[in-house]
């Protein structure tokens, strides 16, 4: 992986949303707060926070689904971030998503042919007349037959649909794939076989992800790097393995000590005090002092930035 | 034709308000459609000596003040009921479907065009066909397009609000992300799922058309008396009610069998075309 092409460079990505009304004039929620990402050619990078923490919104602006307040986003060097409707339609076709939820992410009304097939035909892949061939190769790459193809969504279970979701992604043939917490909505049982499937088409297309997750066991077992959000910022960026066995940010230790053990002679550790502070007057200095064991005078004034703790290691901690 | 009977048959088990409604509402159209060859007399003859005739075998329903049939006058009546309801029902539903997806995909628009239809619903129908009769001429086509105008806001509002549901629901987003268009967005996401509300809508538009349209009529604001409409039969006929009741009571009948009947289908193609309410039927 390393040395590749970087695929998805980040850049100081910044999303802010004005509150209305007279109470709250000139108030913002700073739900991304300078966030900057590199993915390279074929590699997952994990993005994991809390709920709130502005990791799904980070996947949105990537995608020109949400623009951003500021900062850049780059595909394969090119600028996409501030391109016209029409020239960032041109790009989509590299830049896919999958969506977390896999019953409202297909239209009700649309037969599963014209649901994968609708890339191939807006992007001008595949004449019409070839189109229900392809449509029937993608399906049997994500394991679903041609007796599928006319059916309506409502007549798959959830992982079925997730399928459907991804074979739509893929049919473009992008190289890289926002995957936006994909499994989160389906049965344990489920999860394993489409990640399976992830896994199995990266291998087959070097795909790159950016996986959004908050599930911890899901992102060790599919990430090579994993990136940790908290309050629209990362605190921590590792390769996984290092980031899972010696995190350096307090709020990766805790949210690691967080995740149960299914040995109950394992004491349990104790869980991190408070709620996720508001975003919209995030705390000065470290946003995570409010809530960090460790925290020292500075943490209160001082913001840490993200430095180099280790190789490929990152974290933003003024003690790390 | 077995199979269309099958399929008949499976309406009706299954929307029995929608086959009742259905065929009641299909019996009137069609009559009103062929009424002026099975009229069994003209429904503009006078024949000042046969006036206020009891129901007899040659006039079915009896005759008027000036001895025109009532059978004759309240069929060829229904032409203009069914057009009023049809046409008001099209023009509202097209060009609130138009004004409603403007509003819910070009957002500098929404406001503006939202306060216009605040202004155009706040007139009430009957007033605003009155006026623009007074301006132009009294005609079918006046009371169509005064109804139309007024019913127009109802569509926008509720074009408007799926529009807005549904441009939020990731499949739309899907299809951004697919490399679809607006146009592509608007043909294939948000109109087919737009349009089982619409056409529901669109019923109650042409029941209440009717309403009105007979209701102007009575009043003497809406077709000329030599186009016989139910209303206007009713109002000739309001100043013998004692002597022959027929006259406004049979035309009343008529009118409330077809509003019945466009109500029953648009609650049974409310029931049918949403996919949750339709596995609840089964």
């Amino acid at each position: 992986m390393a040395g590749s092409e970087i695929a998805l460079e980040v850049e100081g990505l910044v999303k802010h949303y004005a509150i209305r009304g007279a109470a709250a004039r000139g108030a913002v929620v700073r739900a991304v707060d300078g966030v900057s990402l590199r993915i390279v050619a074929g590699e997952t990078l994990a993005l994991v926070g809390e709920s709130g923490s502005g990791k799904s919104t980070v996947g949105r602006m990537i995608l020109g689904l949400t623009p951003p307040t500021a900062g850049t986003v780059r595909l394969f060097g090119q600028r996409i971030d501030d391109l016209d409707h029409r020239r960032m339609r041109a790009l989509r076709r590299d830049l896919q998503l999958v969506f977390q939820d896999p019953y409202a992410s297909l239209n009700p009304r649309m037969r599963v042919v014209d649901i994968v097939g609708e890339p191939l035909a807006n992007f001008g892949l595949v004449p019409a007349a070839e189109r229900r061939d392809h449509v029937t190769e993608i399906l049997r790459r994500v394991g679903l037959g041609p007796e599928h193809l006319d059916r309506l969504p409502h007549e798959f279970s959830g992982g079925q649909r997730q399928r459907l979701g991804i074979a739509r992604a893929i049919a473009s043939r992008p190289r890289v794939v926002v995957c936006d917490e994909p499994v989160s909505a389906l049965d344990v049982s489920v999860q394993a076989q489409v990640i399976n499937l992830l896994l199995d088409l990266q291998a087959e297309f070097g795909l790159a992800y950016l996986f959004i997750a908050h599930d911890l066991a899901v992102v060790e077992h599919v990430s090579h790097r994993t990136a940790v959000m908290y309050l629209g910022a990362l605190v921590e960026v590792a390769p996984t393995r290092d980031l899972f066995a010696a995190p350096r940010h307090p709020y990766t230790q805790a949210l690691l000590a967080s995740v149960p053990v299914p040995d109950p002679t394992v004491p349990r550790r104790p869980p991190i005090e408070g709620e996720l502070p508001s975003a919209v007057d995030p705390p000065s200095g470290c946003r995570f002092h409010t809530r960090c064991p460790l925290a020292e005078p500075r943490c209160r004034t001082v913001a840490p930035p993200l430095r180099v703790v280790a190789p490929g290691h990152e974290a933003a901690c003024h003690l790390a | 034709m077995v199979e269309w009977l099958a399929a008949l048959r499976r309406l009706a088990r299954e929307s029995p308000t929608l086959a009742v409604g259905g065929g009641t509402l299909l019996l009137i159209a069609a009559l009103g459609l062929v009424a002026p060859w099975i009229a069994p007399h003209d429904p503009l003859a006078i024949a000042p000596t046969n006036s206020l005739e009891p129901a007899s075998a040659t006039h079915l329903l009896g005759t008027d003040q000036l001895g025109r049939d009532l059978f004759s006058r309240i069929l060829v009546g229904t032409r203009i009921s069914i057009l009023v309801g049809a046409a008001v029902a099209a023009l509202a539903t097209i060009g609130g479907l138009a004004i409603g997806l403007l509003a819910g995909f070009v957002r500098v628009l929404d406001g503006p065009l939202m306060r216009v239809m605040d202004g155009v619903m706040s007139i009430p129908g009957v007033l605003f066909a009155i006026a623009l009769m007074a301006v132009f001429r009294a005609s079918v086509e006046t009371v169509v397009i005064a109804l139309a105008i007024v019913e127009i806001p109802r569509v926008v509002r509720l074009v408007r609000s799926v529009v807005l549901t549904l441009r939020e629901l990731p499949f739309v987003e899907g299809a951004i992300v697919s490399g679809a268009t607006t146009f592509g967005i608007v043909r294939r996401h948000i109109l087919p799922n737009t349009l089982a509300p619409l056409i529901v809508q669109a019923t109650y538009i042409a029941a209440s058309a009717i309403i009105i349209e007979a209701a102007l009529s009575f009043l003497g604001a809406g077709t000329p008396p030599e186009v016989p409409s139910w209303g206007n039969i009713m109002a000739s006929g309001r100043a013998f009610f004692l002597i022959a009741p027929m006259l406004v009571l049979m035309p009343g009948v008529v009118l409330t069998l077809t509003v019945l009947a466009i109500n029953l289908v648009g609650d049974g193609l409310r029931d049918r075309l949403d996919p949750k309410l339709r596995a609840a039927l089964k």
